[in-house]
């Protein structure tokens, strides 16, 4: 796969799992039996497949290539970009955090734990949006295909690296079950 | 036929607005797309029907 449609395919993964996230948040504040499982594994999600590997690609593959590109105030666009990146990261941590506590957690918690998972829903959806509108058709704009092929191998081993012998599919498995439990009922 | 668009999911991708112009509109202030039509007309409900089918996250929503 090309590495636009790579991108732009995991882009569209997680927008599906940011409204399965939107869903633990507007629930009465206690979960039910395998709900604080699922959102251990939502988690899990974010973690492992949004920021090591699609973050990855994008941190250690686009982003360099289109910088050595010279493309048009490419760099303070990626800026902008990375400092998203950083900024759903410190939401994710606080998620975490409120999400160990949340079966036994009072309304404060839970009132904290919809707050930042709000604003974690709110900055990647937007996030994700500018970069399919103004970053993923550079690639095929301003990379060459043998640079777009090398990107397309860099991925493959970033993808091995992050998934291993588990395999992606494997892991998308679990993914899939989830949104449709919440999302697509 | 009918379509409309789950905003929670377009991620503003414009890929139906490019296989199918005359049905979907872009915002490009929201970066999203916004359907044009009320009906789809029938000689591009086929085209439709491949725009929700390509749609990464499922944000076409087809109702027959």
């Amino acid at each position: 796969m090309n590495p636009k449609d790579s991108l732009r395919e995991e882009h569209g993964t997680i927008m599906k799992m940011l409204s399965v996230l939107q869903r633990f948040f507007v629930k009465p504040m206690s979960l039910k039996d395998g709900e604080a499982k699922d959102l251990e594994e939502l988690i899990e999600f974010f973690e492992i497949y949004v920021d090591r590997h699609h973050h990855g690609k994008e941190e250690q593959g686009l982003f360099p290539a289109l910088s050595r590109a010279r493309t048009t105030d490419i760099d303070s666009l990626i800026s902008s970009l990375l400092d998203d990146h950083c900024q759903a990261r410190d939401y994710m941590k606080q998620i975490k955090s409120h999400a160990a506590s949340i079966q036994s957690c009072t309304g404060v918690d839970f009132d904290e734990f919809k707050e930042v998972a709000q604003r974690f829903v709110e900055l990647v959806r937007k996030h994700i949006r500018k970069e399919n509108s103004e970053v993923l058709p550079l690639i095929e704009e301003r990379l060459s295909e043998i640079e777009r092929f090398q990107m397309s191998g860099q991925f493959h081993d970033l993808e091995e690296a992050t998934f291993g012998l588990r395999g992606l599919e494997t892991f998308l498995v679990g993914v899939r079950i989830l949104y449709l439990k919440y999302y697509r009922q | 036929m009918r379509v409309k668009i789950d905003y929670d999911l377009c991620m503003g991708d414009q890929n139906c607005n490019k296989v199918c112009p005359e049905v979907f509109d872009f915002d490009q202030d929201q970066l999203q797309s916004k359907v044009r039509v009320d009906s789809v007309p029938a000689h591009l409900e086929d085209k439709v029907r491949q725009v929700a089918r390509e749609c990464a996250p499922g944000a076409v929503i087809i109702e027959e």
